[in-house]
């Protein structure tokens, strides 16, 4: 059986402001109708429940926003990308918007890095949140099936951090394979109580040479 | 909106999206540039009220107005309003994350009795007076309205003006008062009173009650001259020509309706006497297939949903119907757009569509008979027969399906326990039909039965019975239990206790205001929600403010009594529901509008359906 000819495209975008406040299904789900909305040639999957192709780097947890962020879509036609970009941008939430579209350079599961800068508000210096950080790093890690302590420091690619605006920035590289992802939100948790609120902001999606995923 | 004033908030409670604001599709105006600032408020969680169509109409047309932004608000769950009140964060507007307080006008719209509490809540969350005597010039205006203002009376202490009826044209001239009384600086009495000159608009404060000693009312009449005497309900009389929107906010959240919405028609034909969407929202009128299938074209553009529903109260009766679908299914199958028909009568045309359209869906396979026995369904005048039920079972059978929902009602006037039996015998009647003949599904039929109990409502021929007690309606539902004996068959039923707070709202009059004001202060909220109905603490505070509760909803009301409501008219007469209610009683029907005028009242206001539906 011959399928249809299908041309992915890459479109970077940003998850900022309240839509942080969205949980991933629901991003999806926005989007979708996003796609549907811009009048793109969609490629539809080709089984029983046909919906268009969307495929996400990294999903972005619900409470962090995202600075450099990509989905793949499928298009049934070879469209210039600005005409992507055009089309999905005029339709995007204004708190999601669409930075540019590309046809992709890396494949997505080259994906090895993500960049974090995290805002803490809390007492400690920034020096003294960084001593915490010197030896193991053990965390409670909850999955469907069981809970487990885990040393995540082999997951933390590089770690800094400075004094802002009466709070502590903190800029990590920690871990995105797929195999090997870690949400930043386990440093948040592994400070416990001495944080009194944090905002995360994933930066960038990096391969394993550390450059950007596009 | 900006959220950092509640982001230590919104990062402890569930969904908070809900709280944020900012969808696709969300309109904000320039603040410095509207007179009016209206906050429409729905007094139940985002998404529900994010899925009411009425409240998406209104805003509609009153945003249509330059000088006036009219923004959203629901009401907070229970852990985001605890979080709210204990930072001190007042109700807001979900567009300009503005205190609701500061606003101009503050609407409510009122879907059924058990969001009262909530919607007194609100006021209080908001820092408003909840009673409307205690505001004086510099609070809110607060206004109400929905099916549940047609007896507005239980919530008068809380609300200055209800609109009655639709809201599209009168909701846009209260405004445009309210504009020009504020840049004269008219006084809020003399606005009242103005208010009241408009066509559905019912302003309490201008009318006194008095009681008998049995608890009836006595009397009730105009405070001074000029007011009017009963308060006519507002139509519109060419649903083509108003304005339907079809551009909206985009919720991230899933909602309760998470689709494309069509208003295909307003009223019913049918007349079943338990029913007071069939009387309130006469005449019918239906809109065009030309209309309707350009509106969904650009709710699609507009939204990227991949479903349609189509709204009103009997998809079948649209006399169109074949008409628009055929129009719709020439770009929605390539689309890949699914049409939803709830409630669609299986018939010829309904098994026609089936076969030749893949993605025409029905919401699952559905009845709604209401009654167990012919007896009782021509005392409801249900005009459904046994035989059509069977008949429809047999086409869906046939078809390849094998699952299907009754609906049926407890406490119906002159309900034995035959009726009940009468339920349990018609479902085993179909899982038997399924069995008379060899079919695919390896897993058999299966028959689920949902039951409620009947409130009686106001503007209906059952407004004068007494609701069965919840004792009565809990016997009932046993007996029906233990006359169910096929495993095919499952059986749901409804809170008894819970309808029974339905019918002392829904019968109810102003001194009700003092129980939901009591049941407010006592944390009460969310009544339709079953983990937060609290029916003895509904008990401790009908004691402690001295209302009879079973005065409401237990009473036989005499035709000859005055009725709460009584000053409110949607149309149909008086007259014609004692008829009805007459004629229930002696188990006799009243045939469908499109066959015979049976002289409503509505003859006289424009209705034509009898004479073939044409405009006037």
């Amino acid at each position: 059986m011959n399928a249809p000819e299908k041309y992915t495209v890459r479109v970077f975008w940003q998850k900022r402001g309240n839509a942080r406040y969205i949980s991933h299904l629901d991003t999806q789900r926005a989007i979708t109708r996003a796609l549907i909305r811009s009048g793109l040639p969609l490629y539809y999957s080709q089984g029983f429940n046909p919906h268009p192709k969307l495929v996400f780097a990294l999903p972005v947890s619900i409470y962090q926003e995202a600075l450099y962020d990509v989905f793949d879509i499928d298009l049934c036609e070879r469209l210039p990308s600005d005409t992507v970009y055009e089309r999905l941008s005029a339709v995007m939430p204004s708190d999601m918007p669409v930075i540019k579209a590309a046809y992709p350079k890396k494949k997505l599961k080259e994906l090895r890095y993500a960049s974090y800068e995290i805002t803490l508000e809390t007492d400690l210096s920034a020096e003294e949140v960084l001593s915490r950080f010197a030896g193991e790093v053990t965390v409670e890690k909850k999955s469907k099936s069981k809970t487990e302590n885990v040393d995540i420091s082999p997951m933390i690619k590089s770690l800094s951090a400075k004094q802002r605006d009466g709070a502590v920035l903190l800029k990590a590289v920690l871990s995105a394979a797929s195999d090997a992802y870690l949400n930043p939100k386990y440093l948040v948790d592994f400070l416990g109580g001495e944080v009194r609120y944090s905002q995360t902001v994933r930066t960038a999606l990096l391969d394993g040479h550390l450059k950007l995923l596009d | 909106m900006n959220t950092d004033r509640i982001k230590h908030i919104l990062a402890r409670v569930e969904k908070p999206g809900r709280y944020t604001g900012g969808e696709y599709g969300e309109l904000i105006k320039d603040k410095s540039k509207v007179e009016v600032r209206m906050a429409f408020c729905f007094p139940d969680t985002y998404e529900i009220g994010m899925s009411n169509l009425g409240m998406r109409i209104l805003r509609h047309c009153l945003n249509k107005k330059d000088y006036l932004w009219c923004e959203r608000c629901y009401a907070p769950w229970t852990d985001m309003e605890a979080e709210m009140r204990r930072e001190g964060v007042p109700l807001y507007a979900l567009e300009s994350g503005d205190d609701i307080k500061d606003f101009d006008i503050v609407a409510f719209t009122l879907q059924y009795e058990l969001s009262y509490t909530n919607a007194v809540n609100m006021l209080d969350l908001a820092g408003i007076p909840i009673y409307a005597s205690e505001r004086g010039e510099e609070w809110p205006l607060v206004i109400a309205g929905g099916p549940c203002a047609y007896n507005p009376e239980p919530m008068s202490d809380f609300i200055d003006v209800f609109s009655i009826g639709e809201g599209e044209e009168t909701l846009c001239a209260l405004a445009d008062l309210y504009r020009e009384c504020k840049k004269n600086g008219v006084k809020k009495a003399d606005f009242l009173k103005k208010a009241a000159g408009i066509r559905g608009m019912y302003v309490p404060s201008l009318y006194e009650v008095s009681y008998n000693e049995d608890g009836t009312i006595k009397d009730f009449r105009p405070k001074e001259e000029g007011v009017p005497a009963a308060v006519e309900k507002a139509f519109v009389t060419d649903l083509d020509g108003v304005d339907f929107p079809t551009e909206h906010e985009m919720p991230y959240l899933e909602t309760v309706h998470d689709r494309m919405v069509l208003e295909v028609f307003r009223g019913c034909i049918r007349g079943c006497r338990f029913c007071q969407a069939g009387t309130v929202c006469r005449p019918v009128r239906e809109k065009s297939p030309e209309t309707l299938d350009a509106q969904a074209r650009e709710l699609y553009k507009n939204t990227g949903y991949s479903e349609v529903s189509m709204c009103c109260l009997s998809i079948s009766d649209y006399t169109r119907l074949r008409e628009l679908i055929d129009k719709m299914l020439l770009w929605t199958e390539k689309e890949r757009v699914n049409i939803s028909l709830p409630s669609m009568r299986i018939d010829s045309f309904y098994r026609e569509l089936m076969e030749k359209a893949m993605n025409v869906r029905q919401s699952g396979l559905t009845f709604a008979p209401e009654a167990g026995t012919q007896r009782l369904r021509d005392v409801i005048n249900k005009n459904l027969t046994e035989e059509e039920i069977l008949k429809g079972c047999e086409a869906a059978f046939d078809g390849g399906r094998s699952a299907l929902k009754l609906y049926f009602m407890n406490g119906l006037p002159t309900e034995t326990d035959d009726d009940i039996r009468g339920i349990a015998s018609l479902a085993q009647r179909i899982v038997d039909l399924y069995y008379s003949e060899k079919r695919g599904s390896p897993k058999g039929v299966s028959v689920s039965i949902s039951v409620s109990c009947l409130v009686p409502k106001p503007f209906t021929p059952f407004q004068w019975f007494p609701q069965d007690t919840a004792d009565e309606l809990l016997r009932k539902q046993m007996l029906l239990k233990e006359c169910i004996t096929s495993r095919k068959i499952s059986y749901s039923y409804h809170d008894g206790k819970v309808s029974f707070l339905e019918a002392v709202f829904a019968r109810g009059d102003r001194r009700l205001s003092a129980a939901i004001a009591e049941a407010v202060r006592q944390g009460q909220r969310f009544d339709s929600w079953d983990e937060l109905f609290d029916y003895d603490r509904w008990m401790g505070v009908f004691e402690k403010v001295g209302i009879d509760p079973a005065f409401y909803a237990n009473r036989r009301i005499g035709f000859d009594e005055k009725l709460p409501w009584d000053h409110i008219s949607c149309g149909v007469s008086k007259e014609f529901l004692i008829k009805e209610a007459k004629k229930a009683l002696e188990g006799v029907t009243t045939p469908d509008c499109r066959t015979r005028c049976s002289g409503c009242g509505m003859q006289n206001r424009g209705c034509t359906v009898c004479k073939g539906g044409e405009k006037q």
